[in-house]
């Protein structure tokens, strides 16, 4: 049958009435295709976000105010760790449930064991008729999210959402966006040792410049300490807040979406509104130094650097806020099970900034998690131990799904029906300096078993292999080195821990 | 086409390429070897070849940026000038510069030293502008180190070529 222009203009007006009939979009509110066994999984990371600079956690800056509201209808852990202190490690546990020096994705730029590429909570999910979502602004984590790819059904590239990309990875090597990431950073980024481009990178930097400062003059009245953005992007936080309340009801429903947003990651460029509301007498307590510390770091300037970040962080709560407001008025808490956490912390003290370094001490490592089950309407406070490899067992076992046996991960609590154990030992590693599939020969190790956490360092050159021991709850700045005085302690935890790495080392030994 | 060889001459614009991409794959070369160890820690080996593969790709599309770069400055210039004195200028000064931005990359000047230093290599450059084409064997030495870098440049720029097909076979 033709249909002629008049009457294919006449049937095309009828389209948005027929909408529903067809289930081209989702509804607003609670979707026909989420049930109580398969509701929404929504995991929202907020890059490098310390707990210790978080109002809710006892900060005495208030950074979260917004989160607190979040608060009131989901359940707080006190006591939440990365098992790494950056990007790569973190967010890889987070999504496997595995601890570091076993999905060994341990590199800046590495990524996981090729088991786990069918071993990750977009394949545990996806089996169970969910529609996988991923996005994220740190390219670190797209290189994972690339890793996993066959396992995502709606993969959204960061420069889908950035205001600008100068990337070319992901522009044009896609397919390969890990590799190809990874090259064009040592090739044009200016980095030590020099990039690999002589002049290239020059016109790249130039570039990058000037179209930088057309833009940050347009927004330099909102953002007078520079754009948001990092690895060659400008992302404003308003932008991908807007663009997370569009995919909600996108999404085929039930959906898993993993949302990794940069803010508070460095740089630190808070909205105009945030700037200087933190401008205090205040002074965290001095630090002594450690055999890690940078040589070109002062406490004044990490006091400066950490208030800068204290208004970040303000800056990410008030968009968070805005978010939470939107899931609120549009009832997406009602079938949708939404997590706030972060990948690591961030760190000013001990004349370090920053993470990703050798140390594991709790600014870099201990970090924010909030859980908000569908219809939850009251809080609950959560003070165990509890680590990021438990964020997806623990989703599996909120939807009902087994927990497979390769996740070293536990169900939180209170989800769990067992009782949780208080005399569980939780890791964190950073191992950046061995082989990905060698033995961990240079490390930093931390285990924190009840109150008590011991790091070891192993290999480092021109730094002995030794031991420290603190009682977090008793000396929770880390102040006093127990390990000579607590011996019987000490001893405990380091055969548990030495274990426990020759264990995880065993599959990597070359007879 | 006829203005374009007005400007140059076809083996000066050959000898030219070659000098671009003799410094700038060298360079890239060196600094490739330099990662090695550190990606070993966490490539498999078919990661590594595709990764030098794109660093040999990136090195050619630089060549090809910089060379027509200095292309479109020779069309600027008057024709009689450039014919005669085109290759052996510019080649004298990417040398220059090339050292100059390698220097300061490995260095890394204070920015007071920075601008001091700068103003420094800027009169360079020009003296070198003004000094080379005064002297015909300055020329010919050009040439000639351009035409002895020939081989080693067609070898680089194979290995491009090469890498061209590993990034295309990796994105397919």
């Amino acid at each position: 049958m033709k249909i002629n222009r008049r009457n294919f203009l006449k049937l095309s007006s009828l389209i948005p009435l027929a909408t529903p009939l067809i289930g081209a979009s989702n509804p607003i509110g609670p979707s026909h295709k989420t049930s109580p066994e398969t509701p929404n999984i929504l995991i929202v990371i907020f890059d490098a976000l310390s707990a210790r600079n978080i109002s809710l956690y006892g900060y005495h800056r208030a950074t979260m105010p917004n989160l607190a509201r979040f608060a009131e209808r989901a359940t707080v852990y006190h006591n939440h760790y990365s098992a790494g202190n950056f990007t790569t490690v973190g967010t890889a546990s987070i999504l496997t449930g595995t601890y570091p020096w076993t999905h060994r994705a341990i590199h800046i730029y590495g990524t996981t064991l090729d088991a786990y590429r069918s071993r990750n909570a977009y394949s545990a999910f996806g089996q169970y008729g969910y529609t996988r979502a991923g996005f994220s602004h740190n390219l670190l984590v797209d290189v994972l999210l690339h890793h996993f790819i066959d396992q995502i059904d709606e993969y959204t590239h960061p420069h889908d959402v950035a205001m600008m990309d100068f990337n070319i990875s992901d522009n044009l090597f896609n397919s390969d966006f890990g590799i190809a990431y990874q090259s064009e950073n040592r090739y044009f980024m200016n980095r030590t040792p020099p990039s690999n481009s002589i002049y290239l990178h020059r016109i790249h930097s130039a570039l990058r410049a000037l179209i930088g400062r057309i833009v940050g003059d347009r927004l330099k009245q909102s953002f007078p300490r520079g754009i948001p953005g990092n690895q060659d992007m400008i992302t404003p936080l308003e932008d991908t807040v807007d663009w997370i309340m569009k995919k909600l009801f996108q999404w085929q429903q039930p959906f898993f979406s993993y949302l990794h947003m940069m803010p508070p990651h460095d740089p630190y460029c808070p909205r105009a509104e945030f700037v200087d509301i933190f401008w205090d007498d205040w002074k965290p307590i001095e630090k002594p130094d450690h055999f890690f510390s940078d040589d070109n770091e002062d406490q004044r300037s990490l006091n400066l650097k950490r208030m800068i970040y204290d208004e970040y962080i303000a800056y990410v709560d008030a968009e968070f806020g805005r978010l939470h407001d939107f899931m609120v008025e549009n009832d997406v808490y009602k079938n949708t099970i939404v997590i706030f956490s972060s990948d690591h912390g961030e760190m000013f003290e001990r004349r370090i900034w920053g993470h990703g370094g050798p140390t594991l001490y709790e600014p870099v490592i201990r970090v924010p998690l909030l859980i908000s089950l569908p219809d939850q309407t009251s809080r609950h406070d959560v003070y165990a131990l509890t680590s990021n490899v438990d964020i997806l067992p623990t989703l599996l076992h909120l939807t009902g799904k087994s927990i497979p046996t390769w996740i070293e991960g536990s169900v939180l609590p209170p989800y769990t029906e067992q009782e949780y154990p208080s005399d569980r030992s939780i890791f964190m590693i950073q191992a950046n300096r061995n082989y990905k599939l060698k033995p961990l020969l240079i490390a930093t190790i931390a285990m924190i078993k009840g109150d008590y956490k011991l790091i070891h360092y192993r290999g480092y050159k021109d730094f002995e292999d030794g031991f420290e021991l603190y009682n977090l709850k008793e000396d929770p700045e880390e102040l006093q080195n127990l390990y000579s005085i607590r011996a019987d302690i000490a001893t405990a935890m380091k055969q548990e821990l030495l274990a426990k790495i020759e264990e995880k080392d065993a599959p990597f030994k070359q007879d | 086409m006829g203005t374009f060889y007005k400007h140059f001459a076809k083996q000066d614009l050959f000898h030219l390429g070659v000098v671009c991409a003799f410094l700038i794959h060298v360079w890239a070369i060196i600094n490739m070897f330099h990662d090695i160890p550190a990606m070993l820690l966490y490539m498999t080996r078919n990661e590594l070849i595709g990764s030098l593969a794109y660093n040999m790709l990136f090195a050619l599309f630089e060549t090809i940026i910089v060379f027509l770069i200095l292309v479109a400055l020779g069309l600027i210039l008057p024709g009689r000038w450039t014919r005669s004195n085109f290759f052996p200028v510019s080649c004298y000064l990417l040398g220059e510069l090339t050292i100059m931005i390698i220097l300061f990359k490995i260095l890394g000047f204070r920015p007071y030293s920075r601008a001091l230093l700068g103003g420094i290599c800027i009169v360079v450059l020009i003296l070198t502008a003004m000094v080379v084409p005064k002297y015909s064997k300055m020329s010919e030495l050009a040439r000639s180190v351009s035409t002895r870098l020939t081989p080693l440049t067609a070898m680089y720029v194979l290995i491009d070529l090469a890498g061209a097909i590993i990034v295309i076979a990796r994105n397919v």
